[in-house]
């Protein structure tokens, strides 16, 4: 096990070096200027030649890279072009704030899915099956922004009962509410979807008809026998949102005025600040790769029959 | 009593209290903000989708940090505090008048300025000390050697500048401390516009000792002399400036503090300002509920609209084919429905027939160089050898609003015959692209804002030879012997009647040869709440934070 995890993180290491190529190749070859994009569209070209000197911009790619890499090798992320700040520093500021809007993202998810997903599954194609099918489409289908604002409109200006958009940090958390709550609903129906699909696999299973027939109390059925071999999808869903929502959901970000790495990541792409876009891509890509490699050891804990070598 | 009651009733009371409010807001009577004398004390709560991305005076060139960084950094004139075309009038800030020929701060050659400093000005705490022409000159030199400024180039024309830059001197000699409170700057040659280009914020003046103290992080911890200080800066959340104690203009400010609430979304920022909790919206209102706010009885009385000192405008890149013909591009003015596309932007444009805005020196009013006539316009593309129309593309990037004028444009010159392809791409990148000659971009949408309010900056940037160039602004690479003749007349002429006459015939040939098409002037769409008094839009600074007040002072 302690081997198989080792080996795991140095997997990890590979994949992100193969990512920061990938990814400075993918921002080289966009067309543009970060210079222009610093300096302005009213900058004369000797401004914009000085301020790409000053970045090294003037520089071959495959030279920047090998200075890019070799400074990621001791830690340090370079800085912004367009604030002049380190990029490690501005991405833990604006961590929390995406951490915060996980958190309550993936609270709404289950506390929403699973529930629905139980009751789909047990009474399939009764009444309540068929309402809760419609609205997860509904869930599904409904755009962020659209949801967002409508929870924004009715339940903080209407009802002024949770603040209209804004972070003040983890001291004040009434403000994670509604993005979370936005992300859940949106989430939320892909649990349920899955969840009753796995359970209804298991519902005909022959150990399920003996719990049955020796007579167990239906709660044991449902939670020892049929929960505890439905959880696996929802568990590799879980991993797979971990790592997408603490990338920060910047529909979820912008709309509700959070201050996190994803808003930050989309105004480095509209400037071209390369070293902010290799830094946020970087660092999403450790929290998924370690999200997954976290999945991966729930289910030798969750399922025994799984094993590694 | 059941909960279906008890959420019932709760939304009877709910909805009662909207229409009181509803009906309280239309009883107010419309006297608007502007009325009244000024109230000390209160916080403004101002929101901006964006944030600064440094408040270094040196560096920063963008408006959101400029309507921030301008409440601590002062340079020697600014912008009267007025509403249109008076706030393009100069007035001394740090500076105890404005130089001229008459007060000998203009020397008969055109060529040197003298600047004497007010008399008792103090940096903000902790600094405490009077500002030194020495401050000024050092922090003029720091601006002209951080490889960062963007603007450097409009003061390369003081002598030795240039020679600093190249690290050639080790001072620029042109700009000298004579004593404690004077400065005097001498030019390699006249520029009339010089005064505006020091009233830019480069030019402000900040005490060397706290930039030694907090070093790098100068651009994010400001201090100069102006009516406030930055006291926090919580990044992607919030600014906080306080009144500076040691302003020198007594009474102002008149507010205590100012919030700038950052990256707000602009439509949950106008349900915040409906709610009493914003003041200000810093990036005006939303296009998208525009319209509904105008038609509100009572909100449509906080709303302001101003035309921006900009224009917006269709350039055709004399180099390709086919609109090295003058009769297309005289086409193509013709053909364009310019009442049209200020119908699309929904009352956020206004009608522009000529290059120089409403509001910028040398615009003439009701002009339009030419009418909406596609017949005319069939015509003179027929005499061009296009009797059977054309084809082309037609370049926008894919920001609101030129994806839909493309649209409009694209129509229009369909009419006409001019068969036109729209290609699309991301801001950063279209800037580059319409400023490379390789790129072979024909036609397409652009716009310019002002740096000052002044027509050189029209015609410097967009219509002369030097920035027909590779990486400039003039995208139609158009220049012309006679309109570089009258500007470098106008550059050296000191009597303004004379210089903006030459500006006016500039424009009669640059109409005539028409390297653009003029289609609108942008228009300011700006709110506020009940309680702000004082809110104008600036010509040139835009929200100017420091003019206005609370009502209620709190």
């Amino acid at each position: 096990m302690g081997k198989y995890v080792v080996r795991r993180l140095l997997w990890v290491v590979v994949v992100l070096f193969f990512v920061s190529i990938i990814t400075f190749l993918l921002a080289y070859a966009v067309p543009g200027d970060p210079a222009k994009s610093i300096a302005g569209v009213h900058a004369t070209p000797e401004v914009l030649e000085r301020i790409r000197t000053e970045l090294g911009l003037d520089k071959p790619v495959y030279e920047q890279y090998r200075i890019y890499l070799t400074n990621l090798l001791q830690g340090d992320m370079g800085f912004s072009y367009e604030t002049q700040r380190p990029v490690a520093q501005s991405i833990l500021e604006r961590f929390p704030a995406t951490v915060m809007v996980a958190l309550y993202g993936i609270f709404f998810e289950l506390l929403i899915g699973i529930p629905v997903g139980m009751v789909s599954a047990l009474k399939q194609y009764s009444l309540r099956d068929r309402v809760f099918t419609v609205l997860s489409l509904l869930g599904i289908a409904a755009p962020g922004f659209w949801l967002g604002m409508l929870f924004l409109y009715v339940l903080a200006y209407q009802f002024p009962i949770f603040p209209l958009g804004g972070y003040e940090g983890w001291a004040a958390p009434l403000y994670g509410v509604l993005p979370g709550l936005t992300l859940g609903v949106g989430g939320a129906a892909w649990y349920s979807r899955m969840l009753r699909s796995s359970m209804l696999d298991i519902l005909g299973a022959d150990y399920v008809r003996a719990a049955r027939a020796k007579g167990l109390p239906e709660r044991t059925v449902v939670w020892r026998h049929i929960m505890r071999n439905a959880w696996g999808p929802i568990i590799t869903l879980l991993g797979m949102d971990v790592g997408w929502f603490l990338g920060g959901v910047l529909v979820i970000e912008v709309v509700f005025g959070i201050p996190g790495i994803g808003w930050q990541a989309w105004n480095a792409i509209q400037t071209q600040d390369l070293p902010m876009i290799m830094g946020t891509v970087l660092f999403a890509a450790v929290l998924v790769t370690l999200s997954n490699l976290v999945v991966d050891i729930a289910y030798t804990w969750l399922d025994p029959r799984v094993k590694y070598s | 009593m059941t909960k279906r009651g008890a959420v019932a009733r709760l939304l009877v009371v709910v909805a009662a209290a909207v229409l009181v409010l509803a009906a309280c807001g239309e009883d107010e009577d419309g006297g608007g903000p502007q009325a009244g004398e000024p109230v000390q004390g209160g916080t403004l709560t101002v929101t901006f989708q964006g944030e600064p991305t440094e408040l270094d005076p040196a560096i920063a060139w963008e408006i959101t940090s400029w309507s921030i960084e301008r409440l601590t950094y002062e340079t020697f004139l600014t912008y009267a505090s007025e509403a249109g075309e008076p706030g393009t009038e100069l007035v001394p800030a740090l500076a105890s008048e404005v130089p001229s020929a008459e007060n000998g701060g203009i020397s008969a050659d055109g060529k040197v300025y003298t600047f004497h400093l007010r008399e008792g000005v103090k940096f903000a705490p902790p600094i405490d000390r009077e500002v030194t022409a020495a401050d000024f000159k050092w922090s003029f030199e720091r601006m002209m050697k951080e490889p960062l400024a963007p603007a450097t180039f409009f003061y390369t024309g003081i002598k030795g500048a240039q020679d600093f830059m190249d690290g050639k001197a080790d001072e620029i000699v042109g700009f000298k401390a004579v004593d404690d409170s004077t400065v005097e700057i001498t030019l390699d040659a006249p520029d009339s516009s010089f005064l505006m280009a020091m009233t830019m914020p480069f030019t402000s003046v900040m005490p060397k000792e706290w930039a030694a103290r907090v070093g790098k992080d100068i651009k994010r911890k400001p201090l100069g002399t102006g009516p406030f200080v930055i006291k926090s800066w919580t990044p992607g959340q919030r600014i906080v400036a306080e009144r500076n104690p040691n302003y020198w203009d007594e009474g102002k400010p008149y507010l205590d503090r100012i919030d700038f609430d950052l990256a707000t979304n602009t439509s949950t920022a106008l349900l915040r300002l409906q709610n009493g909790e914003v003041d200000v919206l810093g990036d005006g209102i939303p296009a998208a509920d525009y319209q509904r706010i105008k038609n509100d009885p009572t909100w449509s009385k906080y709303t302001y609209d101003a035309p921006e000192i900009a224009w917006y405008y269709v350039f055709m890149n004399v180099l390709e084919k086919p609109f090295d013909d003058v009769r297309v591009r005289q086409a193509v003015n013709a053909a364009i429905d310019t009442a049209k596309i200020q119908k699309i932007m929904g009352g956020q444009a206004k009608a522009l027939g000529q290059i120089y805005p409403d509001g910028m020196p040398g615009h003439q009013p009701d002009k339009s160089f030419y009418a909406y006539d596609p017949a005319a316009a069939k015509k003179l593309l027929a005499e061009a050898g296009y009797p059977d129309g054309l084809k082309t593309t037609f370049y926008s990037h894919n920001v609101d609003p030129f994806p839909k004028i493309a649209q409009a444009v694209q129509a229009d010159l369909k009419a006409v015959g001019i068969e036109a392809d729209i290609e699309q791409m991301d801001k950063a990148t279209y800037w580059d692209f319409i400023s490379l000659k390789k790129s072979h971009a024909g036609i397409g949408l652009s716009d310019w804002y002002q740096d000052f309010p002044d027509p050189s900056d029209w015609i410097g940037p967009l219509f002369i030879k030097a920035s027909a160039i590779d990486g400039g602004a003039n995208a139609s690479f158009w220049w012309d012997e006679r309109v570089e003749d009258l500007y470098a007349k106008a550059v050296n002429e000191l009597d303004p009647e004379a210089r903006i006459d030459m500006y006016v015939q500039m424009q009669e040939i640059i109409m005539e040869e028409a390297p653009t098409a003029p289609l609108f002037q942008p228009m300011w769409n700006g709110m506020y709440g009940k309680d702000v008094g004082g809110y104008y839009y600036h010509p040139v600074w835009n929200l100017n934070f420091q003019d206005y007040w609370k009502l209620d002072g709190k």
